[in-house]
């Protein structure tokens, strides 16, 4: 069930009332079969995977609490490991491995017949095996002390406020949280709702809004103008930055409000100075996960740049890949791994400059040059991430550049005729929600120290904005793909 | 925040703040004029139509009633039907002022509730009082409407392009209408017409069925608003009440089958005719010299349909007197 459909406010508006008058132990398993409903409600027959999962990495675990010798240990580690890579591997890649194989023979002449299976992709798949891997993984290196409770480990897994698309949490932030009793106070009632509030207003305002106009554009690239064009990759941007982050948003309100902390996984990325800070904004969960499991590991910044770089590169194509079965999630990610070498290489040994608001009109001018420049490049980025294959991004690029092919279409083109009035509101409401939390350094623009008619204002405009403004009907969270 | 919504939408017809959804930014004069306009046009002959007369350009007709073109006017709107006819003339009260004429284009839907109302119907949820509200046949309806008069989260949901132009809008200048309404028309129901083209005579009978004969409810806000508007006319101005001829086909199919939904219609429109009131059904097409080329799927009009149809229509103005023709 979407966080935007009225099956999930009344799913809430149960839970919630029968979580709070339930006792400790009680909640964990009442959570832990809600959790279960939820995740069925998308299709029941893929409990049985989440189940798998959890199950497996649960006595892996606990083996390895005694396993000593390495071999072992490493053995119970792979049993984790290709278990969910071997889920994630078959319901999400096997297609794309096939016909990849498959055009690959065809490219040196040798036709090959490859049996395409019907598989229907397990929503919220690379995130939960993310996290449950991470938390053996975590157990085999020590750092984890492997848990006994079940329904606690299970309910780890299977927390619904985060299971289909995020934050992948970390066993050490969750799992204290969910063995342990819970407060919700005054403070977590007020924060948590306002974030449930921003997170529907990114949501459901801005990132349903701009869908029609980036689906538009993105299925005829060649029947529009540059302008046109580039208008829309602004509105791709700012819907899957609304979209996911107003999911997270919602999730971490849900959460709160049941007395559990989720990690913040966007903090203003658009208002970054560089891309690296970029990537210490965007997709938190994701990118400190693949640094910890996949980074490092392969040997971060210790053997050399060249190594450094390689590893930079290898990482940002997984990360790329995780996203999706296709060419331009690769690509997306090589680009930003390229991104990200080139300001290694530019930046040196020198640390990055601290992540607070400037002072002053030359470093405002600064951030400002830099904020826009950041924002571009990653706009390029998301050509790839959005279009339906690489010849189609290629045409989306090069119609924007050069103008190259077909005159524009006038009719297509009329379809459009709301996209600046929408890009430029959502974008400044989006912009007045992340300025006041990037310029504050907080995670939400409004706090209990505001004036309380200050507040009432600033929600009740939310609420009259998600209420009496809208482009198109419901859309489903662009990250339920992955 | 309600009480502020509410108070919002109480100001409506100073406002301007509303500004309909089901119509793409060309649109339809008709549905603009939904809204107060400073200075609205006036003039001799006022024409109400449906989508049959939306395309039509009534410069010849002004011509064989001897007017200046910008005399003629037509406010015909896809779906139309007397509730948004009289809110138009409502709230823009000045605009029969001098009117010699006004037309109103009759289909037998034009009675009953829409199938699918109250959700498509927009100018209801946005415009209807409570009591209309409460005075729809079903329950769905009423409850639906109603919730939406208390808190318009259905009817005043537009798009950000909507609420910037409704804000302070300035309408067409009353030299600008005429042609402007034709363009409008012209531009934006071509796409339709092109499918509606396609449809073969049967595919088009079971259309006609349910867009034009709806088995649903007579609807006591459309009976109502036809006695209302009857009420509004001025005294030396003439209604007219005409349903302009079907093709063949389904003439025939709605004769032959005497289905209660027309009949119904017919014997309740009948009712209405009296001094300065004229009901005219043009029921045999032939009679008129409507031939089928004239039609482009049965129910709408070719050029040469509409060619013969102004006549028809200059015939039948000139015609009428005081007691109607």
């Amino acid at each position: 069930m979407l966080f935007n459909s009225w099956i999930f406010v009344a799913f809430i508006a149960l839970v919630l009332p029968v979580y709070y008058r339930l006792p400790h132990r009680w909640q964990n398993r009442f959570l832990l079969v809600a959790s279960y409903v939820f995740y069925g409600a998308w299709d029941y027959r893929f409990t049985s995977l989440l189940a798998i999962s959890t199950i497996v990495d649960y006595f892996v675990a606990k083996a390895l609490r005694t396993a000593e010798a390495p071999r072992r240990r490493k053995g119970l580690l792979l049993i984790s490991v290709a278990t969910n890579l071997g889920i994630l591997g078959f319901f999400k890649y096997f297609g794309f491995f096939v016909s990849s194989a498959a055009g690959l023979l065809d490219s040196f002449g040798l036709h090959a017949e490859m049996s395409l299976l019907e598989i229907v992709l397990p929503v919220g798949i690379s995130f939960y095996t993310f996290q449950t891997m991470a938390y053996t993984i975590d157990v085999y290196r020590r750092r984890q002390e492997p848990v006994d409770d079940f329904v606690a480990f299970a309910l780890y897994v299977a927390y619904f406020p985060q299971l289909v698309a995020g934050p992948i949490e970390r066993a050490h932030r969750l799992l204290p949280q969910i063995q342990g009793e819970r407060r919700v106070g005054r403070e977590e009632w007020n924060s948590g709702a306002q974030l449930i509030l921003w997170g529907y207003v990114k949501k459901v305002a801005v990132a349903d809004s701009l869908a029609k106009y980036v689906d538009l554009a993105f299925d005829a690239p060649e029947r529009l103008g540059p302008v046109t064009l580039l208008l829309a990759l602004y509105c791709f941007a700012l819907q899957i930055y609304c979209d996911f982050s107003g999911y997270s948003d919602i999730a971490r309100g849900i959460s709160r409000l049941m007395g559990i902390e989720l990690m913040e996984n966007f903090r203003q990325p658009y208002l970054s100075r560089n891309i690296t800070e970029f990537w210490r904004r965007w997709h938190i969960s994701l990118s400190t996960w693949l640094r910890d499991y996949l980074y490092i590991p392969l040997g971060g910044n210790r053997r050399g740049r060249a190594a450094q770089y390689r590893n930079l590169m290898l990482t940002m194509l997984l990360g790329g890949l995780w996203h999706g079965a296709n060419w331009t999630f690769m690509a997306w990610g090589g680009l930003h791994g390229v991104y990200l070498a080139v300001h290694k290489l530019m930046t040196g040994d020198r640390k990055i400059a601290a992540e607070r608001p400037p002072s002053g009109l030359r470093e405002w001018a600064a951030f400002l040059v830099s904020a826009v420049v950041t924002f571009h490049l990653v706009c390029l980025t998301w050509i790839m991430f959005r279009a339906q294959d690489i010849e189609s991004a290629g045409l989306y690029l090069l119609r924007i550049v050069t103008h190259w092919g077909p005159p524009a279409d006038a009719n297509y083109v009329a379809q459009f005729h709301g996209m600046i009035d929408a890009l430029v509101f959502y974008g400044l409401l989006t912009l007045l929600i992340d300025f006041a939390c990037w310029f504050n350094q907080r995670e939400l623009p409004l706090t209990s120290a505001h004036r309380w008619w200050w507040r009432g204002l600033a929600y009740g405009a939310g609420l009259v904005i998600l209420a009496f403004v809208r482009e198109s009907s419901s859309e489903a969270f662009i990250y339920f793909q992955f | 925040m309600f009480v502020a919504v509410r108070l919002l939408f109480v100001f409506r017809p100073v406002t301007l703040l509303n500004y309909p959804e089901d119509h793409d930014s060309r649109c339809f004069l008709a549905e603009e004029l939904g809204y107060r306009v400073e200075g609205p046009p006036h003039p001799e002959v006022l024409i109400m139509g449906t989508s049959r007369l939306m395309e039509c350009c009534f410069d010849p007709l002004a011509e064989a009633l001897a007017l200046r073109p910008e005399e003629v006017m037509s406010l015909s709107r896809p779906t139309n039907s007397f509730w948004p006819i009289r809110l138009l003339l409502q709230r823009n009260p000045g605009m029969l002022d001098g009117a010699r004429v006004v037309v109103i284009d009759l289909l037998p839907y034009q009675i009953r509730e829409r199938p699918d109302f109250p959700e498509s119907d927009t100018l209801f949820l946005g415009y209807a009082s409570l009591r209309e509200r409460l005075d729809c046949s079903e329950l769905r309806a009423r409850v639906l409407t109603a919730a939406d008069w208390l808190l318009p989260l259905w009817s005043e949901r537009r798009t950000v392009e909507y609420w910037r132009k409704g804000i302070g809008t300035s309408l067409l200048s009353e030299g600008d209408f005429a042609v402007t309404m034709q363009e409008l028309a012209r531009s934006g129901s071509a796409e339709q017409m092109a499918r509606m083209r396609t449809f073969g005579p049967g595919s088009f009978l079971r259309v006609f069925y349910f867009l034009y004969l709806p088995l649903t409810p007579i609807s006591a806000n459309e009976v109502r608003a036809l006695d209302e508007i009857i009420d509004m006319m001025p005294e030396d101005t003439q209604l007219l009440l005409i349903m302009p001829p079907l093709i063949e086909d389904l003439h025939e199919a709605l004769t032959g089958l005497r289905l209660e939904q027309y009949t119904d219609f017919q014997d309740y429109m009948r009712s209405m005719q009296r001094p300065g009131v004229t009901v005219l059904f043009c029921d045999e097409p032939s009679a008129y010299g409507f031939e089928r080329e004239d039609f482009v799927e049965g129910v709408h009009f070719t050029d040469s349909g509409y060619r013969k149809l102004l006549a028809l229509f200059a015939d039948v103005i000139n015609g009428l007197s005081a007691e109607g023709l």
